[in-house]
């Protein structure tokens, strides 16, 4: 048997050769897997997924060695989910963040401030951006969006009411509101996103207490001149009739919906919402092209907010979860903005750094939902954060904010007075900043 | 068939005939018990030791350590108007929602008891509510509350009852009716499957005796059937109040414990606390005065019960 010939040598040289070959298998499947791309996970709400995967594709057409897995998760229960999954110890590497709840994550957020890059970003970065995302001298994010508070006021009803331009002045907004209810052109011409759960009322009053040019709450906790009258100029309103206490139950969307009936003159909410999407939407407003964004009266400022692209702390993808969040809240390998005049065009949302008001796309899509693009850039510039009206950094703030938004329900339902409104508020903010001293 | 006590009579004359045969642990038993013991061990006893545990922890919002705290969550939660409010908010809910759910269900199950038209499809009815998932249940009800377009102002205003649609989720009166209402529609199938097979067991004999001796359908329903279901008049109730203290899902979706806090419940206090607001410990500690609650509420009533001597 050819086998029995030479035994000895075919043994040795098959076992010899059998050698040989073993570090090339070994390599093999190594060479493979370093051919796999990273994988790193994006976990966003719900918003527009189709756009968000658009990025996502041209992020990874632009690192080929990085496949990014998105998780998207409904607004509604984001910030439970997110939770969830951090105290799970579940793998993700970069996600959306409420500048509401930073105060709460930062211990598990990734401080972005030493990361190559990120102090000229933070040098292009509006005031209101930047301020909403530092916590603790730490920057947290990148941003996703900027928003602030104005007013959506009604054209076509203002004109056939004879007003001859957005109040100015509290005073002259009520005297429009009666103007409008006494011509029979709407039965409660003012309505506002203040249901008590998610932001609402409290974040339209801290509005209205900033546009006096004030703060809610004191450094010692109590509630301010200013804050009582805002609180009892809007109680009046619905004294008056001018505002209808059945809308007490409309959240931002549903208030928003309700003033694309045409029946109400103004609005007071989040400058998006004036957008092709909403108001100014040809499909499903009767407000569209007489719906205009206007600045809030007594016009000392606004306050706005800011969501973020922010990394985990404890992603074990670092490095590139660092170039997602470029791309998403900075600038791509061009040194070029990609995210913001997307969501211009197609989400109405607003933008983090200076100037993307001059780039003629977004001005144009600014001026298709009536507004005039150096009013926009004027009031982003100008807003203040939240933290500024009131603790909003608070670790307690959420706890407070929801409690107050009930409060609130109380005196605009005429079941509380506004000095016992405020009075409550005072009492809950103490009390909580005591627990978590 | 035996009945409940023909099974408790049996059981005794073996127990006497077979002395101190249960005190030996009989490995088969063991083995065969031990995956069951396991599964609730692991589900239910592990995860309970686990919230006492977590209740002891002083967990502040965004803090990534946590001290112990010894019983502060529990003193917190006590003296805290919130939670204070929460535990009447619901015990009123629960009661309530069983208090309305219990005799409705009664109602429909003496209703297909009688042999009416169309029991079938009645029957069919109440399957199919009870078969609705919870959070199914609650989008419905939103739907049907909403002030705008919703069919409970758009009945009501068809019909003159209302002059203008009304937000039946915006004032804390309100609320909490709506809430206790949909909630006890969710409930009276239970009790109807719960009740007609009971209202079948009871003999067809005792009832003709009685009327032969002129007892009328009150004295009828009141001596000879509510004697005879209330065993399972009683697990009706007993689940019914089980379920509305703990429930959840449709305080999230209509009200999320709002206007001010005039439906907040301890269920949804403690989803907040822990998953909106970032304290699990003081929600841990919350979570456990419900269970106690629970516990105590049930344990009440099951004494409250008549016995078997009495009932005989």
């Amino acid at each position: 048997m050819s086998c029995c010939r030479h035994p000895g040598p075919l043994r040795r040289r098959a076992v010899l050769s059998g050698l040989a070959t073993l570090p090339v298998a070994a390599a093999a499947p190594r060479a493979s897997r370093a051919a796999e791309p990273t994988r790193i996970k994006l976990i966003a709400w719900n918003y527009q997924v189709e756009t968000v995967q658009g990025f996502v594709s041209e992020f990874e057409a632009a690192n080929p060695g990085v496949k990014v897995d998105v998780e998207f998760i409904p607004s509604a229960q984001y910030v439970a989910k997110v939770v969830l999954e951090e105290k799970a110890q579940t793998p993700f590497d970069v996600l959306y963040v409420f500048d509401n709840v930073l105060s709460q994550w930062a211990s598990w957020l990734q401080p972005l401030d030493q990361l190559p890059g990120a102090q000229q970003l933070q040098s292009e970065m509006l005031p209101l951006a930047r301020q909403s995302m530092i916590y603790d001298g730490k920057l947290y994010g990148l941003p996703y969006y900027t928003a602030y508070f104005g007013i959506i006021f009604n054209q076509k009803m203002a004109d056939a009411a004879g007003l001859k331009q957005p109040p100015q002045t509290y005073a002259e907004w009520l005297d429009q509101a009666r103007a409008v209810k006494q011509k029979g052109l709407s039965k409660s011409p003012l309505v506002w996103p203040v249901k008590y759960t998610g932001w609402g009322g409290i974040w339209v009053i801290n509005t209205m207490v900033a546009s006096r040019g004030g703060k809610l709450l004191d450094p010692n906790l109590e509630v301010t001149r200013e804050g009582i009258a805002s609180l009892t100029w809007w109680a009046d309103t619905y004294k008056e009739g001018l505002s209808n206490p059945d809308d007490l139950s409309l959240d931002p969307n549903d208030s928003a919906r309700a003033f694309m009936s045409g029946d109400y003159l103004s609005i007071l909410t989040t400058n998006f919402f004036a957008g092709p999407q909403w108001a100014n939407s040809q499909k499903s407003s009767k407000t569209a092209g007489t719906a205009a964004l206007v600045s809030v009266p007594e016009g000392h400022t606004t306050v706005g907010f800011a969501r973020m692209y922010s990394m985990n702390g404890g992603s074990t993808h670092k490095p590139e979860a660092w170039r997602l969040l470029q791309f998403l809240g900075g600038k791509d390998t061009h040194g070029r903005f990609v995210t913001p005049e997307h969501w211009v065009e197609q989400g109405t949302l607003t933008w983090g750094y200076k100037g993307i008001e001059a780039i003629p796309a977004v001005a144009a899509s600014l001026r298709s939902w009536g507004a005039d693009p150096a009013n926009v850039a004027a009031n982003l510039a100008a807003a203040v954060p939240m933290d500024q009206v009131v603790p909003f950094q608070a670790v307690w703030y959420a706890e407070w904010e929801q409690y107050a938004n009930g409060v609130l329900q109380d005196v605009l339902g005429g079941r509380q007075t506004p000095e016992q409104g405020a009075s409550l508020w005072s009492g809950r903010a103490k009390a909580l900043a005591a627990r978590y001293r | 068939m035996p009945t409940l006590s023909d099974a408790q009579r049996l059981s005794r004359a073996w127990r006497r005939k077979n002395p101190g045969r249960l005190k030996k642990p009989d490995p088969l038993l063991w083995t065969l018990n031990a995956p069951a013991v396991l599964l609730v061990l692991c589900f239910s006893v592990l995860p309970l030791a686990y919230v006492v545990y977590l209740s002891l922890l002083d967990t502040p919002p965004g803090a990534l350590a946590a001290d112990f705290a010894g019983p502060s969550n529990y003193r917190f939660a006590l003296a805290d108007p919130s939670v204070i409010r929460a535990i009447w908010n619901t015990l009123y809910f629960s009661a309530a929602s069983v208090g309305i759910s219990t005799p409705i269900g009664l109602a429909i199950a003496l209703l297909l008891d009688s042999g009416i038209a169309g029991a079938g499809w009645l029957v069919f009815a109440v399957v199919l509510a009870w078969a609705v998932p919870d959070i199914v249940n609650a989008m419905m009800w939103q739907w049907i509350y909403n002030p705008t377009y919703g069919a409970l102002d758009g009945l009501l205003f068809t019909v003159g009852l209302l002059r203008t649609y009304t937000a039946w989720l915006s004032t804390p009166v309100s609320a909490m009716n709506a809430l206790i209402f949909a909630y006890s529609w969710k409930l009276v199938p239970f009790a109807v499957i719960i009740l007609y097979p009971a209202l079948r067991s009871v003999p067809h004999e005792l009832h003709e005796s009685a009327a032969t001796d002129g007892a009328g359908a009150w004295a009828r329903l009141r001596h000879v059937t509510l004697p005879l279901i209330a065993p399972s008049l009683a697990v009706a109730v007993l689940f019914g109040v089980v379920w509305s203290m703990r429930a959840f899902d449709i305080i999230y979706i209509l009200t999320a414990g709002g206007p001010g806090e005039s439906t907040l419940v301890l269920s949804y206090f403690v989803f907040a606390q822990a998953f909106q607001f970032g304290d699990l410990g003081a929600a841990s500690a919350v979570a456990c005065i419900l269970a106690a609650t629970t516990f105590i509420l049930t344990s009440l009533y099951i004494r409250a019960l008549p016995s078997e001597k009495d009932a005989a």
